[in-house]
């Protein structure tokens, strides 16, 4: 699962680059974001951007790594496509995950949150 | 299943001619790689149609829940096959899969209530939310148990642009 991390301001802006999380790469996914977030950032911003399909298993994965940050850090999303953003709209997700339209630029990411 | 279909079931609906011939017919092995082979034909077939965005995107979703269902659930992760049928009629895509896993619990299909979400973080569901996705767009849906196979067919709503 390729993904790129990248601080700006005071957060961590992982970006997925590939166009799926779906049930093949679902685990993947979890054990790629473990990775990319086991430095001390507070604040990590997922940019989905480049993602066009996300399953139930791809929800539930964006879940578990939500959890995995545990208390005190933020996992927040960014630039959902509208077939993504449907499927956090449905379940209601979209009101537990803050959703931004785009990645926060440096300035709107430091030193707030 | 029965090997080939002896003609086609009357569709829901009684007015409309006949069932349309199987746009997409495939038989495919119960895993990833193959479901995301057979998801991407259903795409390319249904685009080549022009079906709307949202229709796609419907379609992808909904097929992609019960197909991973299917690998899971009814064959545990085991290897299978799985049939594919696509048939559009009437404004819908209507979409039979059927496999010789084990059967639903009960016999049924799950009832797909909304995963709960106003919980502390530490309990948020990460799974429960397929059968509520599918059900959120699938217009009809049916399953039986036919002997040692599973049938389980889905009506999704399908807008063609001219």
């Amino acid at each position: 699962m390729e993904l790129t991390a990248q601080q700006r301001g005071d957060a961590l802006v992982v970006r997925v680059e590939e166009a799926r999380i779906d049930a093949a790469v679902a685990i993947a996914f979890k054990e790629a974001m473990r990775q990319a977030t086991g430095g001390p950032q507070r604040r990590v911003v997922l940019d989905l951007g480049r993602v066009t399909f996300l399953d139930s298993s791809g929800l539930g994965a964006v879940v578990s790594v939500m959890k995995h940050l545990g208390p005190g850090r933020r996992l927040e999303l960014a630039a959902l496509t509208p077939n993504v953003a449907k499927v956090f709209r449905l379940t209601r997700m979209d009101g537990v995950f803050t959703i931004h339209g785009s990645v926060p630029d440096a300035a709107s990411l430091r030193h707030a949150g | 299943m029965r090997g080939e279909r002896a003609g086609h079931r009357p569709g829901p609906y009684s007015h409309s001619p006949a069932v349309a011939a199987p746009l997409v017919r495939l038989t495919l092995r119960s895993d990833s790689a193959a479901i995301r082979r057979a998801l991407a034909r259903v795409q390319a077939v249904l685009a080549g149609l022009h079906a709307s965005g949202d229709s796609l995107a419907a379609v992808e979703l909904v097929l992609a829940e019960l197909l991973t269902n299917i690998q899971r659930h009814a064959y545990g992760g085991r290897p299978g096959q799985i049939e594919l049928d696509l048939t559009l009629c009437a404004g819908e895509a209507i979409c039979t899969l059927t496999d010789r896993g084990g059967p639903m619990p009960g016999g049924q299909l799950p009832p797909g209530d909304p995963a709960p979400i106003d919980v502390p973080m530490e309990a948020l569901p990460e799974g429960g939310f397929g059968w509520f996705l599918i059900r959120s767009h699938a217009s009809a849906l049916d399953y039986r148990r036919e002997g040692d196979v599973n049938v389980l067919t889905v009506h999704l709503p399908i807008v063609l642009s001219e």
